[in-house]
Order: structure tokens, then sequence, then C-alpha cells
């Protein structure tokens, strides 16, 4: 990403000067979206906002546990003037049931957001279609469905120390960060749920994913009383509470696999404007000539903040420790830079924030993505905005008017990447996505080792755009697309694609993701940075986990507490 | 055609019973039946958004839908006369998406004779419609006449099969305004089952190296 870029003065009209947006060919690459941090536009802070905004009072109508802590429970917030319940099952598993795959077919817990206080009838109900998640059949009033695993080893650890009249360790409270793993959130039509049609003008749930947080958020606190419940169950006399600041640092795990990646590819237009609003918020932040009082005194504990944070980010995965390895002395030498802040040094210079993204362009990208998501921090009320128009209704449409010469216009301009691609080259066509037949678990496959690839997923756009293009230069430049499709329908949805893309910059990415070098645990992490996920933690090239709500708000103080005061959290 | 006013007959199946699926379901059902039938993705897609509309409006049965989805899926020959186009012996799938992309790319004219589905032309018509911000008439046989807006439509009865001539209506306003459901549609579930096995035309056989590396997580996770 160059510098120069950044610099150059924009042409956006909202609010004020704005530096030029970076260019989505800088920004839509694998190398840089997979190190993607989150910010407070991300979805879970966009939550916590409006539920700090309106005062939300969460309540806890039913607990009906066992002394193991199996049963259900409910909890209800007002949001947005309506109300939504978590229901929470937890049942007995057995340890070779224990998956976090979506090859599972029994959790600990299983979950549904329920419209409104659900009635008894309702709770009896779903006791018999929510444990069973893919395999049951829920209603309407429904929003989420959704489930959990323990992580065994820190919530018997947890759980038997508070039964003791003991605090856990802290040092493995920060190594594994979750009681409970989700291993699957649903939404939007899933096995009989809502439609996300019901939920895009309601308030508070119409922004991306604004339920399924809610869910999430709902579920963590679930997990911190069900392990004090079971402590209190085993010993009555002595069991204690989690310290408060234990239960505001452990979140909620997720376990995540290839499905998120499939999502970004079949959702341009919705990447576009996450995308496209993250990229405003650094613009209008890059473009402020001078900091305001207190603002690098704030960014400064903020970066220290981040230290120590990066500290706590400890993965067994290679590649991840690596990169960890080398961002922490990076941010080493960002924290002495900043240490000259107010002695003429970076916080002086015209265009601070510009100066500060330009020191740490010889970083890491990793690095360079860290310092975004930090300097958008403290800017609230600059960019806090954009977070209202990250969702995106609509689909990809074809404009059957446009000449062959046009389309022919566009690919030159926004689609060289794709072309510049040698496919002759089999490593550049060595993977094929596809959805399995066992449970539909979208997998990665072989291309020539595997077979399948005849039923592969339409993720090869790259090879899709320059086999169009090697067509599309032979016709008649004045040709309609509509005639054109007449005789090649095989490529509609391509010409979609690049239709779109000419007003949707950033609705594409821009690798090939068929090649043996894709990694697509790097377009896991670019969607689960817009959730507001920390503490990447890959197990494989396809599959992390991930810490959500980690030192966020809970269920009892979210009226009273800072809602953004939680990023980069530490346990100090 | 007779096959086609046979599998709108209602056979003794029906008594399998139905069920409720959510617009989405709908969507991804018959998306992904139609690419498992050898329907091209793009098309595909704009079959799935049309089922949403159709069904949700009320303006054919799940069973019209995958008997549309069954057809051939060769090339559309439409015959070109000037700036107006007949698609003869037309097929609601196969010819419709290009019907409507002539007719939005300047066609004066679009004839669509001997249609198998009208109504699926129908509901391809009004997604193209809410796309473009256009009103799209339908002119059926005799008097019949209606048009599709991102609004809503005005839409006779069609017979089977029908001749259709489509055109952009001056005329925006519609008699009956798009209705939105919020507790998804009844289908007939012989009909859901026929969409599932076409959709499992697009799913890989699992084996033991898909299952332990295909997803590049482990089975158990117990730690």
């Amino acid at each position: 990403m160059s510098a120069s870029v950044l610099r150059q003065p924009g042409d956006l009209n909202q609010p004020g000067d704005q530096f030029r947006l970076r260019s989505p060919s800088a920004v839509m690459r694998l190398e840089r979206m997979g190190s993607f941090f989150p910010t407070r536009l991300s979805f879970m802070r966009t939550l916590l906002r409006r539920l700090h905004r309106e005062n939300a009072v969460v309540s806890r109508p039913v607990w009906n546990m066992d002394p193991e802590g199996y049963g259900e429970a409910v909890y209800s917030v007002a949001l947005g003037g309506k109300t939504y319940s978590l229901i929470a099952y937890s049942t007995m598993l057995s340890p070779e049931q224990r998956s976090d795959r979506v090859i599972a077919e029994a959790w600990d817990t299983s979950y549904a957001l329920f419209d409104g206080i659900p009635s008894h009838a309702d709770i009896v109900r779903l006791k018999t279609e929510v444990p069973r998640q893919e395999a049951g059949r829920c209603a309407p009033s429904e929003l989420v469905l959704s489930r959990a695993n323990k992580s065994v080893r820190l919530f018997e650890h947890v759980a038997d120390r508070l039964s003791q009249g003991l605090q856990p360790d802290r040092a493995m409270i920060g190594q594994i960060g979750y009681l409970m793993r989700t291993t699957a959130v649903y939404g939007n039509g899933k096995f009989g749920i809502a439609d996300r049609s019901c939920l895009k003008d309601r308030e508070g749930l119409a922004g991306p994913f604004q339920a399924e947080m809610l869910t999430v958020w709902l579920i963590r606190g679930f997990t911190l009383d069900l392990v004090e419940h079971v402590a209190r169950e085993r010993n009555p006399q002595m069991a204690v509470p989690l310290a408060p600041d234990l239960r505001h640092y452990i979140g909620v795990g997720n376990s995540t696999g290839l499905g998120m990646a499939p999502f970004l590819v079949n959702h341009p237009l919705l990447l576009h404007a996450w995308m496209g609003a993250r990229e405003t918020a650094l613009a209008r932040v890059l473009a402020q000539p001078s900091l305001k009082d207190a603002e690098a005194e704030v960014f400064g504990a903020l970066a220290e903040r981040v230290r120590r944070h990066l500290e706590e980010w400890n993965v067994e995965d290679q590649r991840q420790a690596a990169r960890i390895n080398i961002l922490r002395q990076e941010w080493d030498a960002v924290l002495v830079h900043l240490a000259g802040g107010t002695a003429d040094g970076w916080a002086d210079r015209a265009y601070p924030w510009q100066a500060l993204l330009d020191h740490v362009a010889g970083c890491s990208v990793e690095c360079q993505e860290l310092m975004i998501a930090l300097i958008l921090e403290p800017q609230g009320a600059l960019i806090d905005d954009l977070a209202e128009n990250m969702a995106c209704e609509g689909e990809l449409s074809l404009n059957p008017a446009m000449t062959l010469g046009a389309l022919a216009s566009v690919l030159a301009e926004h689609f060289d990447w794709a072309q510049q691609i040698d496919f002759d080259d089999p490593a550049m066509r060595k993977q094929f996505w596809y959805v399995s037949e066992e449970k539909l678990e979208p997998r990665l496959g072989s291309r020539w080792e595997e077979p399948g690839a005849e039923r592969e997923m339409p993720l090869d756009v790259a090879y899709q755009i320059q086999a169009l293009a090697k067509i599309v230069s032979d016709e008649d430049p004045k040709l309609s697309v509509a005639e054109f499709l007449l005789r090649f329908p095989g490529h509609r949805h391509t010409i979609k694609r690049i239709q779109s893309c000419a007003e949707h910059p950033y609705s594409e990415i821009q690798d090939n993701l068929t090649g043996a070098a894709c990694l697509p645990i790097d377009m896991l992490r670019c969607k689960l940075s817009f959730f507001g996920a920390s503490k990447f933690d890959p197990k494989s090239d396809r599959w992390t986990r991930i810490a959500l709500f980690q030192g966020a708000p809970g269920l009892d103080d979210v009226a009273e507490t800072d809602p953004d005061a939680w990023a980069f959290p530490v346990l100090g | 055609m007779t096959s086609l006013k046979r599998t709108l007959t209602p056979g003794p199946s029906r008594c399998w019973g139905e069920m409720r699926a959510t617009l989405n379901e709908v969507k991804g059902a018959v998306t992904k039946a139609a690419v498992g039938l050898g329907w091209p993705f793009g098309l595909a897609e704009d079959i799935g958004r049309a089922s949403v509309w159709l069904l949700e409006q009320g303006r054919c049965t799940l069973a019209e839908v995958v008997s549309a989805l069954e057809q051939d899926k060769g090339l559309p020959y439409p015959i070109r006369n000037d700036a107006s186009w007949v698609f003869e012996g037309a097929l609601s799938l196969r010819d419709g998406p290009a019907a409507l992309d002539l007719l939005l790319a300047g066609a004066q004219s679009v004839t669509l004779q001997a249609l198998d589905f009208p109504n699926v032309v129908a509901g391809l018509a009004a997604v193209r419609a809410r796309d473009t911000g256009h009103t799209i008439g339908l002119q059926g046989d005799g008097d019949a006449c209606g048009r599709v807006s991102s609004l809503g439509f005005s839409l006779p009865q069609f017979e089977v099969p029908t001749n259709l001539r489509l055109c952009l209506a001056q005329e925006a306003s519609v008699e009956i305004p798009n209705q939105i459901v919020r507790d998804g549609v009844v289908v007939d579930l012989e009909d859901w089952q026929r969409l599932q096995r076409y959709a499992a035309q697009t799913y890989v056989p699992n084996d033991d190296r898909s299952r332990s590396s295909g997803a590049g997580a482990g089975s158990i996770d117990n730690e």
C-alpha cells in the first residue's frame, strides 16, 4: 500500500475534507484482508453502543438448571423498542460427541434468540427443536439459532476453583479466554427461523449481523452465570462468584471454518458496504489536519494497551505465531516513536494521523492494519455514523443494454488483476471449493487429486473473468450483453459481477481463490474482524478460533459502562 | 406441453403434506436445484429470486417452478426481425431471462410463443423490474394484459400454454402492491423434496480424505 495514495486530497463529499480512499487494488488483497483487526465500526461495537445508549437492562426470567448445570434459561432485553429473549438449553454431552465441526450432531448448549418473551409453551416447543440445530425446525418467532461447546479445560477449572472459594488461575484465563465456543450462529431464515427481511426495518437489528451479535453477547452472559451456578451447587457454603475483572475479561469463543469464505464472495455488494465504510472512516481520520486536545495522550494510552494485548495473544499456529512476534517488535518501535509525540514529534506534524500511518508503511501488513484500527479508535464523533450504512439488501443485477465494448472497458479498468493470472499453470487452479454431502459442510479440495471438482462452487472468480474476457475480445464490441448471452448464458453471473464492480469498487477480492497459495484463513479473518473478533487463533489454513466480546461490558453493566473502552482487551 | 400440464395436476403424493419454508430457504433451494439440474449459476440466481417473488405473491406453486426447472436448458433461439424478437415454443426459464434481457436492452417487441409457464416469466420480470425501476408489461392471449413494477403487479390469470408479449410499460401504477411475507410460505412437501434431490446434485460425496482434510479441522474438540 503506497502512502502516496492516501495523501492526495479526496473527492468524497461527507463530512468536510477527506483524503482519497485507498485503492481497491491495494485493499482487496488477501494478504491485507487477512491482517485486519476489529475497529469501532465492528458489529459488536455497534451493538454495545446502542445497548448502552438505550440503558439496556437484561433480566433472567427463567433459570431452571439442575446441580450439574443442565436445564434451560431465558434472558430478556429491550432493544429499539422491542424485547428479545435468548432461550438457552444446556445438556449433557459425551466427549466423543464434542466437535466444533458442522458435522457434529450434539452440543453442550444450544440457543435461540426469540422475538419477544417466550411462553412456557414456546420453551417446551423449542426444547425439542433447538438442541437438534440443523435437524430441528424453528419458526419465524425465532430470529437466530446457535450452539456452543464448553472449553472443557477452562470451564471445569473455573467451576472447581470457584466452588472452593478461590478465583481461577489468571494465566489460564488469559490463555483460553472463554468458557464456551459457539460453533455456528445461524440467521436469515435458516431452518425455519425468521428471514432477514423481517429484521431489516427494525430499530437496533437493521445493521449487519446485529441479531447474531446480540445472541452471542447474551450467550456470553449465560456461560458466566452457568459456571457460577455449577460452582455454587458443588459447594454452597464455600463458593464465590467470579472476580469482577475476570467476569469482564472472559469472552465467548467461536470456532469458524470455510463457510465464512464463500459468504464474502457470494455477497459482493455487502462486502463493498463493509469495506467502503471502513475505508471512508480511515480517509476521514487521515484528513484531520491536527490533533484535538488530549488526543495524543489518549492515543498513547491505547497504544500501550495494544502492546499488552499483543503480549497476551499467543497461538500454536506457526505462521500466526511468527507474525505476532514480528508485530510485537514493530509495535515496540511504534511506542518509542510515540513517546516523542508532544515534543515536536508525530503529534505536532500537519496531518498527524497520516504521519503515523506513514511511519509504519515499511512494517508488516499486520502492523499497518493494526495502526489503522487504532487510529480509528478515538474518532467516534467523526466516523461512527458510517456504521449505519453497512447493511445492504441489494443483489447483483444485470445491465443487458451494455455493449461488449463498454464491458471490455470495465474489465480493463477494474479486472486487470484477474487477467494477469497464468491459469495454464496448474498451481493456479489447484484448489476447488465445494459443499460436502456430509451435513453440507463447506470444504476445499485438491482439483488434481480429489474427485468432485465438477461440482465446485463458483468461487473461481478470476478464472471466470479471464475466460469471459477472452471471448469478449473476439466479439463485435457493439453487440449488447443481451445478445451475447443468447449464445453464452454461462457467463451471466460473471457479467453481473463485473458490471456491479464499477459502482462498488470494494466488492471483489482481487486474488485467485483457487490458487495453491490461497489461504482461506485470510477471508475468515477479514469477515471476523468486521464482527469484532480478536485473538485470532488459527488451527489450520482454513479453520480458526477467535474470542468475541472479550473485555466487553456484561449483561449487568452495559448501561453504566463505556461501550467503547474495551478495544484490544487485556487481562492485566 | 402435455407433460407440463400433468405436473400441475395434484397427485396422490399431495397427501404427504405441506411445510412452511422461509423465503431464504426457497431462494437457496431453488437456486441450488437449478445449478444441480445444469442451469448456469447466473440464471439460477435469477430463478431463485423470481421464485421468492412468485411464492410470496401467491402467483404460482412451487410445483410450477420445479417443473419449469426440469425443462430443456439449451440455448434460446429467438427469431429476429429488426428490433423485434420472437421465441417460438418458448420455455419460461430458457427463454424468459433472454427475452427480458432483450427487452431491457432496447428491443421494440419481444414475444414468447406457446410459453409453458407464463407466471414464472412474470416472476422473472418482477425481479428485473425491481432491479431496474422499469415497469414491464406482459400482454397475454386475447385481452389478458398486465404489468409488474418494483411496487407490485397487475396480472391476469394466465392460461397454460399462452403467448406473451413483453414491453416496457408507460403506465406505472399497479393494482396489487407487493405483499411482504413475514412467516414464510407454505410449500408441498413432495415438491420440496424434489428440489432437495436436485440440489443434492451440487454436493460432493463424502470420503475419508474429504472428511479429514477438507475442512481443515479435526473431528473432536475436547480441550
